[in-house]
């Protein structure tokens, strides 16, 4: 089956042209197996009268060059390419204001965005679902994104939604960037099926301390979200798939792992992640790896450098969480997915311990593992985990905090509300943040 | 008067015909016809009675209650009808000639007739064999199908309304929502894929190629054809089920001994449902169809004992009343229902006035609505 | 791609203009080596092929027939332009962009604002409409003027109104000469204050320059290159202030200075004109930087001033760039920043920057930048990929910072003294459609300003809690 993506905005057409290149580079590397690469390819690319790779993307801004360049890296790619006719630009950004791109070009536009991606959906023959990628700091991925997975959640009902999300840097890239942030996500909660969540800044760390990178560029940034959403997304074996790769990834992610409505949040970690010329002098084992990525979980650490290995699953009595310090990350529900070499004789029963779980989810629910004989992307043994837990909730809790400091003041407000944004409406969104807060901080007990 | 009593004569017929295409749709071989169904209403015969022992024993072996070895011939008839004897007592039927064989009911033969093999039909049918055949056929006929989930059993025996239970109960409806959506995506899928097969069949140049796969989508055609009479016949039966249920009132009262009951009231220790506390039982017969052995178990206990016929005046009435006492069962139930819907309702406003009152008090405090 | 059209009032703006369209000629001539019109050039010049008589334009991809600057000239005296008109620039402009008189504002606000402002009312929007016609997404507009004189701070601000009337949906950025202390025009406080009140009204932002500060700037300079300290040579190609390689050859008084401020510009808009991994567009300057309408003065500093000829490590020499950013050495208006509250911030960087070096000298310069409570993080930054002719990067910072309140109280303490006295006040009054209301009303506009500046500084230093959040119930 097949995802289209969308990608919005400078972040999500950067972090799209990565994921295509990682998943074509995976798919197309010559000692892989034939069904995986064409199962691979059919999720994310169709080909056109020339036999091209075309991903089947929809690129969206309000301004043109990051589009361009973005065409241009994937067409001097010579491996793969985006179609000629499935973007849509503006002339003029959306001034990082979400009002701007939710109240004005969202509606404005939206007409032709819902033509091209009517488009890249009738080319598939089975359509998954959505991805969509943004930012969430900006103006248009965070606004027209927002305005745009509205109007796919009308028109294709049935169909799964992800939401990838960027999520800025602590310290400042936008300075209304919490703002942008709160109204996107109250929005968003709605409307999506799941939202995955990468931070800059837990990225920017696996840059600098795992792949040792000097000059941490955008590029590099978005390097290593691409390679992370690249093994969720390439096929996998599910548990009852009896060795046919999975049919909905969209659809059997959500449902092993966004099952409550009031619980959408999703994070990703992988292990390992080195750089590329120390992984021919290395060697990984199953529960080598295993051990670090639980420990991982429920630290709550993104890495496998600085994990708390004192961190132990509390016991029923001691069940309580406070916001500050570090505390044992409880998860909803988790998905492993294992790939590479002797896959199937990894042992996964730590996650399936009921003290990593939260009380009212029993861990034969909350636990789903995929599996793939085929390695991914140069590491002969590599483990995901995709995870509803409580590990954005600091992060969040961070973000509403400062926007409502914000608010409290009424800084900025005017902006919003030369577009149509009134104070009331920030109210609900924040109610709506809070609730989310409120259901993860509960989790626990 | 007589035209009316020939109407329902063909109307019967008719109903039982329904039956017997269902039962053949669920994969059961040699099911008898209606005219054998109306033979055995009167007793039938030898050749009858062998028609019922096949199709009694083609259901419980397809529903597992009984099995043969490898060989799969048992090793004489009256082993065989042993065997079967024991399946319907397993399954709850509890009438004497299953315990004759041991007096050796034969030499008695009057007490015994295709009647009997007809009631304890009706008595699978009743309990829910039907639907368990449908359902293995469904599944065997539907590849695409998903397994079913196993948390389905889960929440029926564990559900409390606390909040951790709600919020399970929150992720399997989520759930179940999902997979909805995946089965739908499916189902499209496979419809387009049909369609492009049957365009494509339509076309004179089929190439040899995809003769190796257009036999795969033949079969999956036939399947598909075949379920979709599968639940042709199962909606076809539903609506004139009840028409079978009176005739088989008919054949009940035809049954002039009531040993079939009696008997089944006797043996307390032997059967492990009479064992079981007698409220539960009769909770379990109220949930069946309409069912003539619910009545007769029904018999001197439980809420609905003044609507139902006594064991003596059953022996007597020649036409069956009107009203059939399940039927009364079910208005009582309707009754306590609509009685606890207003408990409820009552329950519920009050809660709400004294949340409102909680609220109230509480200032800064934002509700948001469920 | 959108496009900006420059609006330069008075002699100080025509000079600063003058001197923006030379270096930006000169950045695109050494960016654009293949001669073809490209969007970036289309920001700022229309590519006219004067074969064609009305002048018909070409579009982006084509040649460079003859490049025309988005720009309209307003002075109320001939020098100037004329000047520019006689020069080597002449080609950039025709009659059409121009509108000048002979007889000045005589250093009178109310002459330039009140009498050219209705008699030339009309000719100027027909200019700038014309300016906007040529702009397929016409974005901002940039007006230069000086606040002390007549021309520039009654007409400019004029203009101003003008904008807001014809295009509300354009952005306003304004660049403002504010006269020094030691002023000689002794209007100047006058001028100054009642052009202020219609800054405050109706730009979106403005970006004060002080004379004082660029002379300042100018001198250390001149101090270097004349061999302050051993061993560094300053490369006389340097774009900061060196009028060398564009098309004017001489350079004049003021020149200088001038090439400080036209710098300025070309590096707020170089995100809006080249690529780079994180954009920042112009209509993201306000949106960042103005938390409150009325408090949008941003302080602009600019690094590096100079290029030294003596290679130093560049990672070293790159952090120190950040460091200068936030050094009095480097602003563009005296002010004391560090002192008082910074409301927000933006860190405007070009060149062969990465992400992590934004993020490593965010985090080292932070601790000794006081921000507003509820802004903590208050930073926007851009990177833009091509950096300035004969830099390998540099930076402009734009804060929005309450020590603008000093300058602003002291030119409120100088239009005082003045006003007291009724000091050539009958000038201005006898200018037709100019009251005495005006005055008040432009000091109360002032001292508002002032307050609201005040009420924030009031913050600093105390511990203020996180606002009650809202609770949910369970």
């Amino acid at each position: 089956m097949s995802v289209v993506t969308l990608q919005l905005g400078q972040c999500g057409n950067q972090v799209g042209q990565e994921l295509y290149d990682v998943i074509c580079s995976d798919a197309q590397d010559a000692q892989r197996r034939t069904t995986h690469t064409t199962v691979s390819c059919e999720r994310f690319f169709h080909q056109n009268k020339h036999g091209d790779l075309v991903a089947r993307a929809v690129l969206i801004d309000m301004e043109p060059k990051v589009i361009k360049q973005s065409m241009k890296k994937a067409a001097d790619s010579g491996r793969w390419r985006y179609g000629d006719d499935s973007h849509f630009s503006q002339k003029q950004g959306s001034g990082n204001n979400w009002a701007n791109g939710f109240c004005v070009h969202g509606p404005r536009h939206i007409e032709v965005v819902e033509e091209l991606v009517r488009r890249e959906v009738e080319r598939c023959d089975r359509l998954a679902g959505f991805m969509t990628m943004m930012s969430v700091a900006g103006g248009t991925g965070s606004g027209v994104g927002t305005y745009v997975t509205q109007s796919l959640r009308d028109a294709y009902s049935k169909s799964f939604i992800l939401n990838h999300l960027t999520w800025p840097y602590g310290t400042g890239e936008v300075i209304v960037q919490n703002y942008n942030s709160v109204l996107t996500l109250a929005h968003l909660y709605q409307l999506s099926d799941a939202i995955l969540v990468h931070e800059n800044d837990t990225v920017h760390r696996i840059c600098s301390q795992l792949l040792n990178i000097k000059h941490i560029s955008f590029s590099d940034v978005n390097r290593v979200i691409a390679h992370q959403l690249g093994s969720v997304l390439q096929p996998a074996l599910t548990a009852d798939s009896h060795g046919v790769y999975s049919r909905n990834p969209l659809g059997e992610l959500v449902s092993s792992l966004a099952c409550h409505p009031e619980y959408k949040l999703l994070s990703v970690c992988t292990i390992p992640q080195m750089p590329s010329s120390s992984i021919a002098y290395s060697t990984f084992s199953w529960p080598g790896l295993l051990k670090h990525l639980r420990q991982m979980l429920i630290s709550n650490s993104k890495m496998e450098d600085g994990i708390d290995w004192q961190m132990r699953p509390p016991s029923a009595s001691e069940r309580t969480r406070s916001l500050t310090g570090a505390s044992f990350n409880t998860s909803l529900a988790n998905l492993l997915i294992l790939r590479g070499k002797d896959v199937y004789s990894a042992e996964a029963g730590g996650f399936e311990d009921p003290a990593l779980y939260t009380s009212w989810l029993s861990p034969e629910t909350a636990f789903t593992r995929w599996n793939s004989p085929v390695p991914f992307n140069k590491y002969e043994k590599s483990a995901t985990l995709v995870s509803n837990s409580q590990a954005l909730l600091k992060p969040l809790d961070n973000m509403v905090r400062k926007a409502w400091n914000m608010f409290a003041s009424r800084a900025y407000i005017h902006q919003y509300i030369r577009f149509g944004i009134s104070e009331e409406d920030f109210l609900d969104s924040f109610t709506s943040v809070e609730q989310v807060i409120s259901s993860y901080t509960q989790l626990c007990n | 008067m007589q035209r009316r009593k020939a109407s329902v004569n063909v109307e019967v017929k008719q109903v039982i015909g329904t039956l017997c295409r269902l039962l053949t749709a669920t994969g059961l071989d040699a099911v008898p016809t209606p005219e054998t169904f109306r033979r055995a209403k009167f007793g039938g015969g030898l050749e009858v009675e062998g028609q019922f022992w096949q199709l009694l024993t083609n259901i419980l072996q397809r529903t597992g209650v009984i099995s043969f070895e490898a060989g799969g011939q048992p090793r004489g008839d009256s082993e065989h009808r042993k065997a079967v004897a024991a399946g319907l007592r397993q399954t709850g039927c509890h009438a004497d000639w299953t315990y004759g064989r041991q007096t050796g009911e034969e030499e008695e033969g009057k007490s015994f007739s295709g009647r009997d093999l007809l009631l304890a039909l009706g008595w699978l049918l009743a309990t829910g064999t039907l639907e368990a055949l449908l359902t293995q056929r469904v599944q065997q006929l539907d590849k695409l199908l998903l397994t079913p989930l196993p948390v389905v059993s889960l929440v029926s025996s564990e559900l409390q309304f606390d909040s951790s239970s709600l919020r399970r109960l929150q992720w399997l409806v989520g759930c179940l929502r999902h997979q909805r959506r995946i089965l739908l995506s499916m189902l499209e899928e496979r419809t387009r894929k049909l369609h492009t097969i049957c365009s494509a069949s339509l076309s004179p140049t089929a190439s040899s190629s995809s003769n190796q796969s257009s036999t795969a989508l033949k079969e999956d055609c036939d399947r598909l054809r075949q379920l979709c009479d599968l639940l042709e016949a199962y909606l076809n039966w539903k609506p004139v089920e009840n028409v079978f249920w009176t005739w088989m009132d008919s054949v009940m009262d035809c049954h002039q001994t009531p040993s079939f009951a009696k008997e089944s009231l006797h043996t307390p220790s032997v059967c492990q449902h009479n064992s079981q506390r007698p409220e539960k039982c009769e909770d379990m017969l109220m949930r069946l169809p309409t069912a003539q052995t619910c009545r007769v178990r029904l018999q001197g206990k439980g809420p609905v004992r003044d609507h139902s016929y006594t064991a003596e005046n059953f022996q007597g009435s020649v036409e069956p009343s009107d009203i059939l006492p399940a039927s009364q069962a079910s208005q009582l139930l309707l009754q306590t229902e609509a009685l606890l819907l207003q408990k409820r309702d009552r329950l519920r406003l009050e809660n709400r006035l004294r949340l409102q009152e909680v609220i109230g008090e509480l200032e800064g405090l934002v509700l948001i609505p469920p | 791609m959108t496009q900006s059209v420059i609006v330069q009032v008075g002699q100080c703006g025509n000079q600063i203009g003058c001197r923006f369209w030379d270096l930006a000629l000169r950045e695109h001539a050494h960016v654009n080596k293949r001669g073809v019109y490209d969007e970036a050039l289309s920001s700022f010049f229309r590519n006219v092929d004067s074969r064609i008589s009305d002048g018909g334009a070409c579009g982006v991809g084509e040649r460079i027939q003859h490049l025309k600057a988005r720009a309209v000239l307003v002075d109320m005296e001939e020098g100037v332009v004329n000047e520019i008109l006689q020069g080597p620039l002449r080609e950039v402009f025709d009659s059409t962009q121009l509108l000048t008189d002979v007889s000045g504002s005589g250093n009178n606000w109310a002459v330039g604002h009140m009498t050219y402002g209705s008699a030339y009312r009309e000719q100027i929007v027909d200019k700038l409409r014309k300016a906007a016609e040529h702009c397929d997404c016409l974005q901002c507009f940039f007006l230069i003027h000086s606040m002390g004189g007549g021309t520039g701070s009654g007409l400019g601000t004029k203009v101003l109104k003008l904008l807001e009337e014809e295009f509300p949906d354009v952005c306003r950025i304004v660049t403002s000469v504010y006269p020094s202390a030691e002023d000689d025009v002794i209007t100047s406080p006058y001028n100054s204050v009642l052009a202020m009140k219609e800054l405050t009204e109706h730009a979106d932002c403005v970006i004060p320059v002080e004379n004082q500060s660029l002379v300042d700037i100018v001198n250390k300079i001149k101090y270097m290159s004349d061999g302050g300290k051993p061993g560094s040579v300053i490369k006389r190609d340097s774009a900061i202030i060196s009028g060398r390689g564009g098309l004017s050859g001489a350079e004049k008084p003021f020149d200088a200075m001038n090439n400080i401020v036209a710098n300025l510009l070309l590096n707020i808009t170089s995100s809006a004109r080249f690529e780079g991994s994180l954009n920042m567009d112009l209509n993201e300057i306000a949106m960042n930087l103005v938390p409150f309408p009325r408090l949008h003065y941003l302080v602009p500093s600019l690094t590096p001033l100079y290029t030294l000829a003596d290679v130093n490590v560049p990672s070293r020499r790159l952090d120190q760039m950040f460091s200068d950013a936030f050094s009095k050495n480097h602003q563009l208006i005296r002010a004391d920043p560090k002192h008082s509250l910074y409301l927000a911030c933006a860190l405007m960087v070009r060149g062969n920057v990465q992400v992590s070096d934004l993020r490593r000298n965010i985090e080292r310069l932070r601790p000794s930048l006081p921000f507003v409570s509820w802004n903590q993080e208050g930073w926007k930054t851009g990177l833009c990929s091509v950096p300035p002719v004969g830099h390998s990067h540099s930076l402009l910072a734009l804060a929005n910072n309450t020590c603008l309140k000093s300058t602003f109280v002291e030119l409120s303490e100088r239009f005082t003294k003045l006003y007291r006295k009724k000091a050539h006040l009958h000038h201005y009054l006898h200018v037709d459609g100019m009251e005495q209301s005006c005055f008040s009303e432009a000091v109360t506009s002032l001292s508002s300003l002032i307050e609201e500046y005040d009420h924030l500084d009031a913050t600093k230093g105390k511990i203020v809690l996180d606002a009650t959040r809202l609770s949910i119930a369970t």
